[in-house]
C-alpha cells in the first residue's frame, strides 16, 4: 500500500526499505528502526522522524481533518485557511491559504513535521520549507483507497497507529458497504458541477468519479483531459444526464439549481434530478468522504425510483 | 536646467553616495519586517551568525534571499527601462508596457509545460524578451521615424497579445500548476538568492553600458546626429537589444513579469540627475534597486499576513506615473 504510492523517481533500495516498513505496517507495530519513524511520501523522499512528531503543521483542509479523526488533533500547531473541520481546527493558527504560505510563521512555530498537499500546495514553498531544514511530508491523494492508506501513514508518523488503523478501516467498511449496496444498481448517467459560472466538473481522475461509479452512476465527463475542465451548457445538452449534482453551500444551491430551469431539454431538469451535496465534503480528500459518498448514493437513489418507480 | 556651477564629479559622488545609503536602509528595513518579530538587534546578530535559529532562519534563509532578489530584479529592470528608452527614443519605454516581459513570460511558460529543464527556462526568457522586442521595432517603424503613439500602441498591443496567449496557456495545461504560475504571472519574489548567471548578467550589462555610456547620450540625441559624430548606431543598437533582452529576462526568470519600474526609475531619475547616462545609468539602477526591496516589504506587510504580489505594488506606483507623463507630453506635443 505505501508502495503504490510512490513516484517513479524511487531507487530500489529505497523501495526494498519502503517494502520492508510497509511490511511492519501490516504486522500493526508500526514502523520503528531503533525508535525511529520512517514514511515515504508521495514524492518518494524517505521522511525519518526520532520520534513521533509532536508539533505538526497541516497545510491542507483534509490532513486537518484527518489528523483529528486519526486523534492527533492535539499535536497540530497550524494549519491552512479554511481548515474549519471540526470545530476544533477553527482555533489553529492560519499559515497562509491557496495562494501563499507565511513561511516565516511557519518556521516561529517549530514544528517537527510538515504536511504538504502536492495539490493545493505551490512546490517552491514546500522545496523552500525542506531547505529550512523542516521534515515535509508531501501527500498526493487521488483515491478513496489512498486517503484510507494516508490515515494509517499519518497514524505511524503520530504515533497514533491504533487509532488510525481502526478508523481507516472503518472508513474502508463504509465505502465497501455503500458500493455493496448500490454500485450494481442501473447506471445512471451523472454530471457532477463544482461551479456554475463558469461551469466547472470533474474528470475520472478525480475522486468523485470513484464517488459516482461507487453508487451506480457513470460521470458522463470522466474523459476529458483536465482534472477540472470548464464545460459549456452546450456539452451539457449532448451529454443529457439524468441526474445534476452540485455544491450546497449555505444558500448558494438554489441559485445555480434555478440557472438549470431554463434548460428542459436535459433529462435531469426535466425530472427535476437536480441534487445538492455539501461541497467540503467532496472537494476534501479526508474520512468525510464518506459522507459524500452516502449522500451521493442516496441522491442517485431518489432519481432511480423518479425514473423507474 | 543645468546643474553647472558645481563640480560636476562632487556632486555625481554625492548622489551615488546617497543612493547606496538608500539601498542600505531598504535592505535593512526589510530585513527587520515582516511576520515574525524581530529588532535591528536581532536582524544583526542574524546576518553576523549569532542569531538564535529562529531569528537566523528568518533573515538568511528567507528575508536576505528574497531583498537580493529584489534588487537585482530592481536594477535589472530600471536598466533595461533606460536601454530600451535609447533604443526607441521614448521616455515611456518600459519592458512591461511594451510587452518585452510578457513574450518572456510566454516562453517561460512553454519550457516550463513541455517539461524542459532548468537551465533551458533562462534561455527561453532571453529568447521571448527578444523576439517580443525584435516584433516591436518591425512593426512600430513608420518609414525610419520613431512616432510615439504608435510605438506606445504596438507595443500594447504585443502585451495584450502576450497577455491572451498566456491565459490560453494556463487554460489548457494541468490544473496542478496552475495555482503557482498565477502569482508568478502577477510578478512575486520568492525566497532564493539571485543567482551567479543572474547578478553576471547585471553586472555585465552596468559595466558594458558604462563603458558606452557617452554613445548612448548620443544616441538619445538622434540616429543623424550619432552618425555624422561618426557613430556605428547599427550595432549600438543591437548591443542594446541584446542587453535589454537579458535584462528583461533576469527579471523574468526571477520574479515573474513586474510592471513600471523601467518606467518610474529613469523618469525620477532624470529629473534628479539630468540626462547624462554616465550618471543615469548607475543611479536609476540602485534606485530601481531600493524601490524593488521596499515594494517587496511593503508586499508582505501591507495585507499580513498574506503576502502581495510585489508586481501589484510596483503598478499602484507606476500606473499613475505613467498617466500623468502622459498627460505632460500631450501637452507639450510629444512626451
Amino acid at each position: 500500500m505505501t508502495v503504490r504510492a510512490l513516484s517513479p523517481h524511487c531507487t530500489p533500495a529505497a523501495a526494498l526499505r519502503i517494502a520492508f516498513l510497509a511490511l511492519t505496517v501490516i504486522w500493526g507495530n508500526g514502523v520503528s528502526l531503533g525508535d525511529v519513524l520512517e514514511q515515504a511520501d508521495d514524492r518518494g523522499s524517505v521522511i525519518t522522524l526520532p520520534a513521533p512528531a509532536m508539533r505538526v503543521v497541516s497545510l491542507a483542509p483534509h490532513l486537518t481533518e484527518i489528523l483529528f479523526d486519526i486523534g492527533a488533533g492535539d499535536r497540530l500547531v497550524g494549519a491552512m485557511a479554511f481548515s474549519d473541520f471540526p470545530e476544533a481546527a477553527r482555533l489553529l493558527p492560519r499559515v497562509g491559504n491557496y495562494s501563499y504560505l507565511d513561511l516565516e510563521l511557519i518556521l516561529s512555530l517549530k514544528p517537527d513535521l510538515i504536511l504538504g498537499w502536492r495539490g493545493g500546495n505551490r512546490e517552491s514553498d514546500l522545496e523552500t520549507l525542506g531547505n529550512l531544514g523542516l521534515s515535509v511530508f508531501e501527500t498526493d491523494p487521488r483515491t478513496l483507497e489512498d486517503v484510507a492508506a494516508l490515515m494509517r501513514r499519518l497514524g505511524v508518523l503520530t504515533g497514533h497507529l491504533e487509532t488510525a488503523s481502526n478508523r481507516a478501516q472503518q472508513f474502508e467498511a463504509a465505502i465497501h458497504r455503500l458500493r455493496n449496496e448500490y454500485g450494481s444498481r442501473r447506471a445512471l448517467r451523472v454530471f457532477y458541477q463544482v461551479w456554475d459560472q463558469p461551469i466547472y466538473t470533474l474528470n475520472g481522475n478525480h475522486v468523485v468519479t470513484q464517488l459516482i461509479e461507487g453508487c451506480g452512476g457513470i460521470n458522463v465527463f470522466s474523459g476529458l483531459q483536465s482534472v477540472s475542465p470548464v464545460v459549456s451548457i452546450e456539452a451539457v445538452l449532448e451529454a443529457d444526464p439524468e441526474v445534476i449534482v452540485g455544491p450546497r453551500e449555505s444558500d448558494q444551491s438554489a441559485l445555480w439549481m434555478s440557472r438549470w430551469t431554463t434548460w428542459p431539454t436535459v433529462t435531469a431538469v426535466k425530472g427535476e434530478q437536480l441534487h445538492a451535496i455539501p461541497a467540503d465534503l467532496v472537494a476534501r480528500m479526508g474520512p468525510r468522504l464518506v459522507d459524500a459518498m452516502d449522500a451521493m448514493c442516496r441522491s442517485l437513489a431518489a432519481a432511480r425510483t423518479h425514473y423507474d418507480g | 536646467m543645468k546643474h553647472a556651477g558645481k563640480n560636476p564629479s562632487a556632486r555625481r559622488r554625492a548622489t551615488l553616495s546617497g543612493l547606496i545609503v538608500l539601498v542600505v536602509i531598504a535592505l535593512a528595513l526589510s530585513l527587520t519586517r515582516g511576520s515574525v518579530d524581530l529588532s535591528w538587534g536581532d536582524a544583526a546578530a542574524a546576518l553576523m551568525g549569532k542569531g538564535n535559529a529562529l531569528a537566523s532562519a528568518v533573515v538568511l534563509d528567507l528575508r536576505l534571499p528574497r531583498a537580493l532578489s529584489a534588487l537585482v530584479v530592481g536594477s535589472a529592470l530600471a536598466l533595461a527601462g533606460v536601454l530600451m528608452q535609447v533604443l526607441l527614443r521614448n521616455p515611456l519605454a518600459d519592458p512591461y508596457v511594451l510587452g518585452t516581459s510578457g513574450g518572456s513570460a510566454v516562453l517561460v511558460l512553454i519550457a516550463m509545460m513541455a517539461g524542459a529543464p532548468h537551465s533551458v527556462v533562462p534561455v527561453a526568457a532571453g529568447a521571448g524578451a527578444l523576439i517580443s522586442m525584435v516584433l516591436l521595432l518591425l512593426l512600430a517603424r513608420s518609414s525610419g521615424d520613431w512616432s510615439s503613439s504608435r510605438l506606445l500602441l504596438t507595443g500594447i498591443v504585443l502585451a495584450s497579445g502576450w497577455g491572451a496567449l498566456i491565459s490560453f496557456l494556463l487554460s489548457v495545461s494541468p490544473a496542478q500548476q496552475i495555482q503557482g504560475m498565477l502569482f508568478w504571472l502577477m510578478g512575486d519574489l520568492q525566497p532564493v538568492t539571485p543567482g551567479w548567471w543572474r547578478s553576471g548578467v547585471v553586472l555585465a550589462a552596468l559595466m558594458l553600458s558604462l563603458i558606452l555610456a557617452r554613445d548612448l547620450n548620443l544616441l538619445a540625441e538622434g540616429d543623424l546626429r550619432a552618425r555624422s559624430l561618426g557613430l556605428r548606431t547599427g550595432l549600438l543598437r543591437l548591443a542594446i537589444l541584446l542587453g535589454a533582452s537579458a535584462l528583461t529576462a533576469v527579471a523574468v526568470t526571477l520574479a515573474g513579469p513586474v510592471g513600471f519600474v523601467g518606467l518610474v526609475i529613469p523618469h525620477m531619475m532624470r529629473l534628479l540627475v539630468g540626462p547624462d547616462h554616465r550618471l543615469l545609468i548607475p543611479s536609476s539602477m540602485l534606485a530601481g534597486g531600493a524601490l524593488l526591496i521596499l515594494s517587496e516589504m511593503t508586499a508582505r506587510i501591507l495585507w499580513a499576513p498574506q503576502q502581495l504580489p510585489v508586481g501589484v505594488i510596483t503598478a499602484f506606483i507606476g500606473v499613475p506615473v505613467f498617466l500623468l507623463l502622459l498627460q505632460k507630453g500631450a501637452s507639450r506635443g510629444r512626451p
